[in-house]
């Protein structure tokens, strides 16, 4: 890893990923507001409806029915799709303007004319990247505990949560491998985005539609929203191992990947 | 002892044949000149040697390594300036400079404080602001700062007025003065002239010709001005040899190759007013070898 790189990459996303991380917690803080001020019978109400039900579920990776407490609740707003899209926009923004933006700006010439080889280079950017992890998840857990406080929501368990962040930061990595992978392989920073976000929301809509259409359900292993179920961490009060080692090995895969190709690359005049 | 050796270098883009057959060495401590218009391949050939392409044939040394594979290696004595230098435009100059500096293990801050000042470049801004000949000389300065022992400059002046022009080419003549080594692309046939003592001239991806700039100058090629009251008629029988580059109030431009005997006669019988006969310029020589090509 060259650490010049490292710093630059993250100095050039400062406020991206500050801003990101600093609007993922504000979101958790909201969302808590907004559930606390839900009285627990309507949400009952809603969750016998079917299509309700089975869509929550999706999204959560378990039956919310039987854990429809405090905790289970706070837990939506580490699943929401905005929260999610916020961390997916970050991750999308940096992996992309780090490799396929360098060569699209056509400052690739003067980064790869620097004696650092083109895997420190790739492994920099991903250090960077990598690095913005535990300060979103922390913003997620630091939303949640402002959230109690202020709602007053003290039989929220905060350990709980802190297993849930640390489900979400393999989610993370691997959206962090293979938007890096994409990003590497790709030539136009705007294909590079495309490919990604057509990625997520392929996983997004098998994901949901497999709620409601079972013949989906094997197809559902592939969308990676499956390996993010926080609710069944709340059930067992442990990280979903399975999950996690699935996620690490997709995300490694892609990685690398994207490590081979930008090794053994052209890097033409734009 | 040669910096660079290329031998059979070929590249090519899918059908599209961007350099054949390309053979040449650069000696160190000389300031090599690589002449050519736009597409000619030249900024592909340097691409190589910097190892940011892959050839695709033939063999690419520098410092007698592999381009390629040992291409981390060779950066670490070479510095390169791309021909469309893009920068980081939310960066000051000097935060740029710093990077560079930094990424590279330090100990050219000091030299890059004195290139701006030779330069006059305000480094503190952001990029985004600069000019086109500021961003140049921005790029120049990153490029000499770590005073690498082989220096690739693809198309320098471009955007530079001819004061720091003339500050470039002192610049790089010191450069060669330490012993180290310049390689330098260019289209404008003049600084190349006025600058390096090797030059080698590329067309099509293939290298037409290269030498000392002096041995080319000296080739039996010859350049006439001739001027006569009333022109030259449109339908005036040129000998073999000759070639008309300008037809001008009188005033005739053209370049003579072969022996001065023809030539002499041919002139004898024009009743000119005026007649010179000089070395050729560079620019002479780039659009004879082009003609011959197209012959």
């Amino acid at each position: 890893m060259n650490v010049a790189l490292f710093i630059k990459t993250l100095r050039d996303h400062r406020f991206f990923i500050l801003g990101g991380s600093f609007l993922m917690g504000l979101f958790v803080v909201v969302f808590m507001f907004a559930t606390n001020s839900l009285p627990m019978e309507q949400t009952k109400v809603w969750m016998d409806v079917p299509w309700i039900k089975s869509l929550i579920t999706s999204l959560m990776g378990s039956d919310i029915t039987g854990v429809l407490t405090p905790s289970g609740m706070a837990t939506f707003s580490f699943t929401h799709p905005v929260m999610l899209a916020i961390m997916i926009a970050v991750v999308f923004s940096m992996a992309s303007a780090g490799l396929v933006g360098e060569i699209d700006r056509g400052t690739i010439d003067l980064l790869a004319s620097l004696p650092i080889s083109r895997s420190r280079i790739y492994a920099s950017v991903s250090a960077a990247l990598l690095s913005c992890g535990p300060l979103m998840c922390v913003s997620l857990w630091l939303g949640a505990f402002v959230g109690r406080k202020l709602t007053g929501q003290t039989e929220i368990d905060m350990g709980n949560l802190v297993l849930v962040a640390v489900q979400f930061f393999f989610i993370f990595a691997f959206l962090c491998g293979m938007a890096l992978g994409v990003s590497a392989m790709c030539s136009r920073r705007v294909v590079a985005i495309t490919i990604c976000f057509g990625a997520v929301l392929y996983a997004f809509t098998v994901n949901v539609l497999s709620a409601f259409w079972p013949a989906l359900k094997f197809v559902s292993y592939s969308s990676f929203f499956r390996y993010y179920a926080p609710l069944k961490i709340v059930e067992t009060q442990s990280v979903q191992w399975s999950s996690v080692a699935v996620l690490s090995i997709a995300g490694l895969v892609f990685w690398l990947a994207g490590l081979l190709v930008f090794r053994s690359r052209d890097f033409p005049a734009t | 002892m040669n910096v660079v050796e290329i031998s059979n270098l070929a590249k090519n883009y899918g059908d599209i044949v961007a350099l054949r057959d390309v053979s040449l060495t650069v000696p160190t401590g000389s300031r090599f000149g690589f002449l050519g218009p736009n597409g000619a391949g030249k900024s592909t050939t340097l691409r190589i040697l910097i190892g940011l392409l892959r050839a695709s044939g033939g063999a690419a040394k520098v410092f007698g390594m592999d381009a390629w594979t040992d291409s981390t290696k060779i950066r670490q004595r070479l510095a390169y300036l791309s021909g469309d230098a893009r920068l980081y435009d939310g960066m000051t100059g000097t935060g740029l400079l710093r990077f560079i500096d930094r990424a590279r293990g330090g100990g050219g801050w000091s030299e890059a404080k004195r290139l701006c000042e030779r330069f006059e470049l305000a480094a503190a801004r952001k990029i985004r602001g600069y000019s086109k000949g500021m961003r140049q000389k921005l790029a120049i300065i990153q490029a000499l700062m770590h005073k690498p022992d082989l220096l690739i400059l693809d198309e320098p002046t471009s955007g530079l007025d001819p004061l720091m022009q003339h500050a470039l080419y002192e610049e790089l003549r010191g450069v060669t003065a330490e012993g180290r080594t310049v390689l330098f692309s260019s289209h404008t046939l003049s600084e190349v002239e006025q600058l390096c003592d090797r030059v080698a001239i590329v067309r099509g991806g293939r290298i037409v010709e290269a030498g000392t700039t002096e041995s080319l100058r000296h080739r039996a090629l010859r350049r006439i001005v001739m001027k006569r009251r009333g022109g030259f008629p449109e339908t005036l029988a040129l000998p073999e040899g000759m070639s008309v580059r300008s037809r001008q109030d009188g005033t005739l431009t053209g370049t003579w190759s072969g022996a001065v005997d023809p030539l002499v006669g041919w002139l004898a019988g024009l009743k000119l007013d005026d007649v010179s006969i000089s070395q050729p310029s560079l620019e002479d020589l780039f659009a004879t070898y082009y003609r011959e090509q197209e012959d």
